[in-house]
């Protein structure tokens, strides 16, 4: 009898310990012009523009890793990376042989069957403020900050990017190919997005429209995992 | 062997020590009315339960929504004028200020796709992040709505008894009110006891009632009263606000000047009317249809050239529109401030 209880032990707690090392994890490390991304400090884009982000948070979903064009392990949940907060910059994935993923893919956003069943949980919650309160849909993508540039009141810029009906869907596909023998750690750029931008004449983007989606777009391609 | 035994009396005696101590909240089914379309609120995702619209109910009477805890929903949606702000053209928020839009009659939810007049909301569980965050109606934050709430004695026990646990989310704030909000089922009216067979129509009202199913019904269409759509009834343009309704949600130029069309259960007490409250009797809506009509290029087709009734015509669809009062909605104990 002792021994069917030592038994039932040892599975628990080789289950535990196995549950801490059984998930491939995917990091998210926000970059600023290829420097370290320093949140409420002043940091310098390509053309010399001072600018300070005070947030920066977007969703990541529909995570998946390929092997030769397959998808190996994936998640279809949303999960808010927010640049202020370390552990949510780590997705884990069930576990797969490191060596053979060659691809991943994700969603940029929230899909839209998501956008419209109702309220959720965890970093759907709209606690988070990730959701518009004057018109039905989550926000993909906020960044926020400042620049002597805008022309707005306390010099501030707002991009908060989302809308899921046509023709303003703005979750964007993010594909990647993974190099070899390094971890899966996918560097975003928040310089890029706001090269992309003339922060002279563009400061607030606050609605599903046109704008939204050229910059969803540019935000997708913030994204790398060049070493 | 008998140590063994003793564990297993101890664990068997503590297994059913918390069972009898934690309490499932109680599953209630949602009456769906005879004849009624099914439900669009998918109720898989937050069943109902009697402690969640507890929790609903005392949510939608609190204050403590708002920012200068004065305002709850109860403020613009009283349950006895079928939880509308009677004799107020638009609404009244938080430290007096004034919104641009009529509160609207709130009934049979669970059977509505969109929300709010321009239909900005696409679901149940999100129609309260309107009002509560916005600066003329209740002036809140969500997450701070949700921090005031953890702080108090009652609500993190209230929230247990509902979802098992004591915590307090934005997720379960909204699901606990939508649950209350879908028991608010309005299906008593003389009209459906008439169409049941229990009652009959007077011949003024069985007049009314051909003239409301040749004019209006293709809008208001039975038993709700409504197609949930958006629409443009020729009203001229208010020049102060110039609301362009579903055009600002849609950002087509097709939806400019739609606006929901409202169900007509208890329109007896939801006047004023029209998303502005801008006609203040059921005379006067009567009147527009059928002398006011402004075209314009997206005026419904159904009401080019206005709906031809006299006056006489006018008298009767009103005395048909007065069986839509559901007075055992309206006073149900129910519905009505929690006093327990």
């Amino acid at each position: 009898m002792l021994h069917a209880w030592a038994t039932t032990l040892f599975i628990a707690f080789a289950y535990c310990a196995g549950a801490q090392t059984s998930a491939s994890v995917v990091r998210f490390t926000p970059s600023f012009n290829g420097q370290p991304f320093v949140l409420e400090d002043q940091q310098v884009l390509s053309d010399g523009t001072e600018v300070s982000v005070t947030q920066f948070r977007f969703y990541v979903s529909h995570l998946a890793l390929f092997a030769n064009g397959r998808a190996v392990s994936s998640d279809t949940a949303s999960h808010l990376i927010d640049a202020s907060n370390r552990s949510s910059w780590e997705l884990a994935l069930p576990l797969v042989e490191r060596e053979s993923v060659d691809s991943i893919r994700f969603l940029l956003g929230v899909d839209s069957i998501t956008n419209v069943s109702g309220v959720h949980g965890g970093g759907l919650d709209p606690t988070t403020g990730m959701y518009w309160t004057w018109n039905s849909g989550y926000i993909n993508l906020k960044l926020e900050g400042e620049c002597a540039k805008c022309t707005t009141k306390g010099n501030m810029f707002q991009f908060h990017l989302g809308g899921f009906l046509p023709p303003h869907f703005n979750a964007q596909w993010v594909g990647l190919a993974v190099p070899k023998d390094v971890p899966l750690d996918v560097q975003v750029d928040v310089a890029r997005l706001l090269d992309g931008v003339d922060l002279a004449v563009e400061c607030t983007v606050m609605s599903p429209s046109d704008n939204a989606v050229r910059l969803a777009r540019i935000a997708a391609a913030c994204f790398t995992m060049d070493r | 062997m008998r140590v063994r035994g003793g564990i297993v009396g101890a664990g068997l005696a503590a297994f059913v020590l918390v069972a009898a101590t934690i309490r499932t909240p109680t599953p209630v089914t949602l009456k769906v009315p005879a004849g009624w379309p099914a439900i669009t609120y998918d109720l898989e995702e937050n069943p109902l339960t009697a402690e969640g619209i507890a929790l609903g109910r005392r949510l939608f009477y609190d204050p403590i929504l708002s920012s200068d805890s004065i305002v709850s929903c109860s403020s613009c949606h009283l349950s006895y004028t079928a939880f509308t702000h009677v004799d107020h053209a638009v609404s009244h928020g938080v430290n007096d200020r004034i919104g641009t839009r009529n509160s609207m009659a709130l009934s049979n939810l669970a059977w509505s796709k969109t929300f709010m007049w321009d239909g900005a909301m696409n679901h149940l569980d999100m129609q309260a992040l309107a009002p509560i965050n916005h600066p003329d109606e209740m002036g809140e934050e969500t997450a701070h709505v949700v921090a005031k709430l953890q702080r108090t004695t009652m609500y993190p026990k209230l929230f247990e008894a509902a979802f098992g646990d004591g915590r307090i989310t934005g997720e379960r704030l909204l699901k606990a009110l939508s649950q209350f909000e879908m028991t608010l089922i309005s299906a008593n009216t003389k009209y459906d006891r008439v169409m049941a067979g229990s009652e009959a129509f007077t011949d003024q009202e069985s007049v009314g009632y051909e003239l409301f199913r040749t004019h209006c019904s293709s809008c208001h269409s039975e038993p709700l009263f409504t197609t949930g759509e958006f629409a443009n009834n020729g009203l001229s343009l208010d020049t102060v606000h110039q609301d362009m309704g579903r055009m600002k949600i849609s950002g087509d130029l097709k939806d400019e000047r739609l606006f929901k069309i409202p169900s007509l259960r208890n329109v007896e007490f939801s006047f004023p009317y029209m998303h502005d409250g801008r006609f203040k009797t059921l005379r006067n809506v009567l009147d527009h249809y059928a002398e006011g009509i402004e075209t314009s290029p997206t005026l419904s087709p159904a009401l080019r050239g206005g709906i031809p009734l006299t006056k006489n015509e006018r008298t009767d669809l009103y005395a048909f529109l007065l069986t839509l009062t559901d007075k055992e909605f309206c006073f149900d104990p129910q519905h009505a401030y929690p006093r327990e």
